[in-house]
């Protein structure tokens, strides 16, 4: 490497400074626009599949006509006699929708979670928290995330929340604590009560759950024991963890290609226009080609300072465009990006990014820019390196 | 030094020929100062580019400093162009954003030189050449003859055998010019091979030239 | 077919690549047409120009082709969780159609193209470009070998089949009877072939830093290491990494929980028998030997041997036992 020849090209850059700023703000833009989308599916998917993560690797649903039924608690009995299972458990919960008219979908869909207060729940955090409150759970109090508090408070609920059950009753619950246990999207979504609240908001029958976890140390027992559940109970829809996490998986970096590809496309029509602008040499870049090519540089020699100026471009382009996103997504918590993600129907309450980046992914972007960046200028720079040395006798 | 025999330079287009040189027979020794005199359109300047290697011949044998220019790949041209040839251009062509000091260096910088040995040079060729009181101003603040003493320190910074100049003295003042030709004295004097071009009587009336080569319609009709 | 912002990236970029490529094809062809290097013709002058613009996309070519091949390294190893039984690289290879053959012919036209840039260096430094039909001629051989890949790499993102029941490395790379296997190969035997081929490498490299002919027996040797070097690290090399003689996989070595030492044994082994190779193609067809090519290759090659050795050293001095 001939360290003239960098500093040659970055007093070229200083020099022609009017052109390259623009060069510069316009590959920041659309490297912006794509690095950040980025960042926040990248951080959707890993708070996603953190709560994915704590499942237990069955969960045993009863299905009706298409419909997910209510499933008797009675059958966990008879589950937990098949070898190879460490834990049965019943779960109760389900979503309530909040409406209101200042929250973006008019409304936000809560989970409600009825934890059982005398045994272990099927995660951790949920049993601590049981053992932790277990006195205000007792009492029929709320728990709830800093988020979820902040959203209830639109409907300027302070003390105490009024749940309306499926039989039209109004049923006021106290809050009992704001709890910082809960991260990610349990922090605004979730709402933890006892079990028999649970039933009663959700409209679930006494002895009846709304489904049963089952818990496998052995990962090469699962897809057994799935099949035995599914021959002891024909009427139900046995869903493993990792069923689960390959749709939301593929989900989301589906949405993440889908926007890379929209991406290139787009940036590719304004590199086109920009170098449309910036190929073509004034006169007076031509003729400093040309002398230099008279007092002794080869075309190589020309080539090279000029991929240099344009890989130092687009690869500070690149950075600032990285530094920029992690501001807009992690710091401002991606406006607008976020709505790509989750669409107006999902209606889930508002919530705080958790930064998470995968390093390798964000190389890769960088590699695939500047290659396809210098791809399209090398054709351009060999045209402004072979210009004659008898041009500059002119 | 340098050897030219039946070369001819045909420039050819779609409408027209055009015989910018027609079987010139010339050799220059080394040490010689030689002034390429004619109108223009006569050939001069086509000739100082084929020494440079900057245009190649039609036809013809062109031998510089035992290295046949006649036809080489350009890379190699380039490179015989590096080492041995300073080019003084009529209108100086210097980068205008950039210092003396930077102008002067351009010619090193794809050489392997280190940045002190660089520097070095151009110390030497900014005091040849009577300009390194400007060292770190732009260029484009230089007054005329500035510039052509900016011009002459970067030819000159390789250390070439041979230093070109086309029309030298077009841009400058009687004063000037008399002291471009103290310059040229003072390069004759560390035995350069010199060859200007030039229409100028003020140069033809200096005594520093060993052979005067006269140019009519890219024929040679005098040589003395 | 799976869209990733990974694979994505990945196509776009191979694609951009190969139009590059064809403009230097293009070029290429238009120059060999027409090339006399006596002619003093503006058309001559526009061919050398050309020539250049071949050269630079060509260098440009290899540099993001080395980088993409490690950029689809990850790639692979990224898809791992989307092929439903796939555990590790080999499961998502095996879930394509011509995986395998995508990837030998990646290592060929990394090798390829290494060689073109030195036939490119040598003929421009001559006076009057003596290899220049040679060179590209060669590229166009080149340009049909990417046309194949660029077709079995649309194949390969396109046609992954993320249903497909496919076997992992311990059954790909098995080396014991089993159904399924490529073939079964001995830790020991694979071992006792590449001692013998290497003691073939170093005595023709030796012979051939003072003979001159001994270069192309030295080029040939080169080839049939790689291929050797390769299954050696697979089948003998790789339990003694991975400490599990029924473990024999060339795809977890390049894991964070091996140290990435996989890159190492990798690269000192392509790049080793690249500069064999340069070495005997440069004296067959460009009549130049360049000692310092034989001797970086074996310098590399050693390297890979002793890394391999370090393991399967280590591992029985550590444990007194062979795997």
């Amino acid at each position: 490497m001939n360290l003239k020849l960098l500093n040659y090209s970055l007093t070229s850059i200083l020099r022609k400074k009017n052109k390259n700023l623009i060069l510069f703000f316009g590959l920041l833009f659309s490297l912006t626009l794509l690095i950040s989308s980025l960042f926040t599916s990248f951080s959707i998917k890993s708070m996603v599949l953190s709560d994915i993560s704590s499942l237990p690797e069955i969960t045993v649903q009863k299905v009706l006509g298409g419909r997910t039924e209510q499933i008797e608690i009675d059958r966990i009995y008879e589950i937990q006699k098949i070898r190879g299972i460490s834990s049965v458990k019943e779960r109760v919960w389900g979503y309530y929708f909040f409406p209101h008219r200042r929250l973006s979908n008019g409304g936000v869909n809560f989970s409600i979670v009825g934890v059982d207060l005398y045994l272990d729940e099927y995660n951790q955090t949920l049993t601590n928290l049981t053992q932790k409150y277990h006195d205000i759970l007792n009492s029929d109090k709320l728990l709830l995330g800093k988020e979820a508090m902040e959203t209830i408070k639109l409907g300027y609920f302070e003390d105490f929340f009024d749940f309306y059950t499926p039989d039209g009753k109004k049923t006021r619950v106290p809050i009992g604590e704001v709890v910082e246990e809960l991260v990610g999207f349990e922090a605004s979504s979730t709402l933890i009560v006892s079990q028999d609240l649970g039933r009663e908001i959700l409209g679930l029958n006494d002895g009846y759950a709304t489904d049963i976890v089952v818990k496998v140390p052995n990962d090469a027992e699962i897809d057994n024991i799935k099949d035995q559940i599914i021959r002891l109970y024909p009427d139900t829809r046995v869903i493993t963890k990792d069923d689960i996490h390959s749709a939301y998986n593929a989900m989301f970096d589906f949405k993440g290609g889908f926007f890379l590809a929209l991406f290139v496309i787009s940036s590719f029509a304004l590199f086109l226009l920009i170098f449309e602008k910036s190929s073509g040499l004034g006169e007076l870049e031509k003729r400093e080609i040309a002398t230099l090519r008279a007092i002794g540089w080869r075309i190589n020699d020309i080539i090279k300072v000029k991929f240099i100026e344009h890989f130092i471009l687009v690869f500070s382009a690149t950075i600032s465009s990285i530094i920029a996103s992690y501001i807009i997504v992690f710091i401002f918590d991606a406006p607008l990006i976020k709505e790509i993600f989750f669409s107006s129907n999902e209606a889930s309450p508002p919530f705080t990014m958790i930064p998470n980046i995968e390093l390798l992914s964000i190389l890769g972007i960088i590699a695939i820019t500047l290659i396809l960046y210098l791809a399209l200028v090398l054709i351009p720079i060999w045209k402004s390196a072979i210009i004659d040395p008898s041009e500059s006798l002119k | 030094m340098i050897k030219l025999q039946h070369i001819y330079k045909i420039y050819e287009d779609e409408h027209a020929k055009h015989d910018a040189l027609n079987d010139i027979n010339l050799e220059i020794l080394e040490g010689e100062c030689v002034l390429l005199r004619g109108h223009s359109g006569s050939g001069k300047s086509t000739l100082l580019s084929l020494i440079a290697g900057i245009l190649k011949p039609t036809k013809g044998l062109l031998e510089v400093d035992g290295v046949s220019l006649s036809k080489v790949p350009d890379d190699a041209a380039t490179l015989f162009r590096r080492e041995h040839i300073g080019n003084i251009f009529q209108k100086y062509n210097l980068i205008e954003d950039l210092t003396v000091l930077d102008n002067i260096i351009t010619p090193l910088i794809p050489t392997d030189l280190s940045y002190s040995d660089v520097l070095k040079l151009a110390d030497e060729a900014l005091e040849i050449a009577n300009i390194s009181h400007k060292k770190y101003n732009l260029a484009k603040k230089l007054s005329g003859g500035e510039q052509q003493r900016c011009a002459i320190a970067r030819a000159i910074v390789n250390k070439p055998k041979i230093i070109l100049a086309d029309e030298p003295s077009a841009n400058l003042d009687l004063n000037l010019t008399m002291e471009f030709i103290e310059e040229m004295k003072k390069l004759k004097s560390h035995n350069k091979t010199i060859i200007i071009a030039s229409h100028d009587d003020l140069l033809f009336q200096s005594k520093i030239f060993t052979k005067i080569i006269v140019l009519d319609k890219g024929k040679i009709s005098d040589i003395n | 077919m799976i869209l990733t912002s990974g694979t994505i990236s990945y196509l776009g970029s191979n694609i951009a690549l190969f139009a590059l490529s064809s403009v230097a094809f293009i070029g290429a062809l238009k120059i060999l047409k027409s090339w006399n290097f006596d002619s003093t013709t503006n058309l001559q002058y526009s061919n050398e120009k050309q020539s250049f613009l071949i050269s630079t996309i060509i260098n440009f070519l290899l540099i993001v082709k080395i980088i993409l091949s490690f950029y689809l390294l990850y790639l692979i190893d990224s898809l791992v969780p989307f092929i439903k039984a796939a555990m590790c690289g080999v499961g998502v290879i095996n879930a394509t159609h011509f995986g395998w053959e995508l990837l030998t012919l990646k290592i060929v036209l990394l090798i390829l193209f290494g060689l073109w840039i030195g036939t490119d260096k040598t003929d421009m430094k001559a006076s009057n470009y003596p290899y220049l039909k040679f060179k590209f001629k060669f590229f166009i051989l080149i340009y049909i070998l990417m046309i194949v890949e660029l077709i079995l790499d649309l194949n390969t993102v396109v046609g992954l089949d993320t249903q497909k029941v496919v076997s992992c490395c311990s059954i790909t790379f098995s080396n014991t009877n089993q159904v399924g296997s490529l073939f079964s190969l001995s830790p020991q035997s694979v071992g006792l072939v590449l001692a013998i081929v290497f003691s073939l490498y170093l005595i023709s490299g030796i012979f051939a830093l003072f003979k001159e002919k001994a270069t192309i027996f030295f080029g040939a040797i080169s080839i049939i290491l790689i291929y050797v070097g390769l299954l050696a690290l697979i089948y003998t090399f790789s339990p003694y990494v991975y400490e599990l003689p029924t473990h024999t996989c060339p795809f977890c070595l390049i894991q964070k929980e091996y140290h990435y030492i996989g890159y190492f044994f990798y690269i000192s082994l392509i790049f080793g028998c690249f500069f064999g190779i340069k070495s005997g193609f440069s004296y067959l067809f460009l009549n130049t030997r360049n000692k310092k090519d034989i001797l970086i290759s074996i310098i590399l090659i050693s390297i890979f041997l002793l890394l391999g050795l370090y393991y399967v050293l280590g591992y029985f001095l550590k444990n007194g036992v062979w795997l």
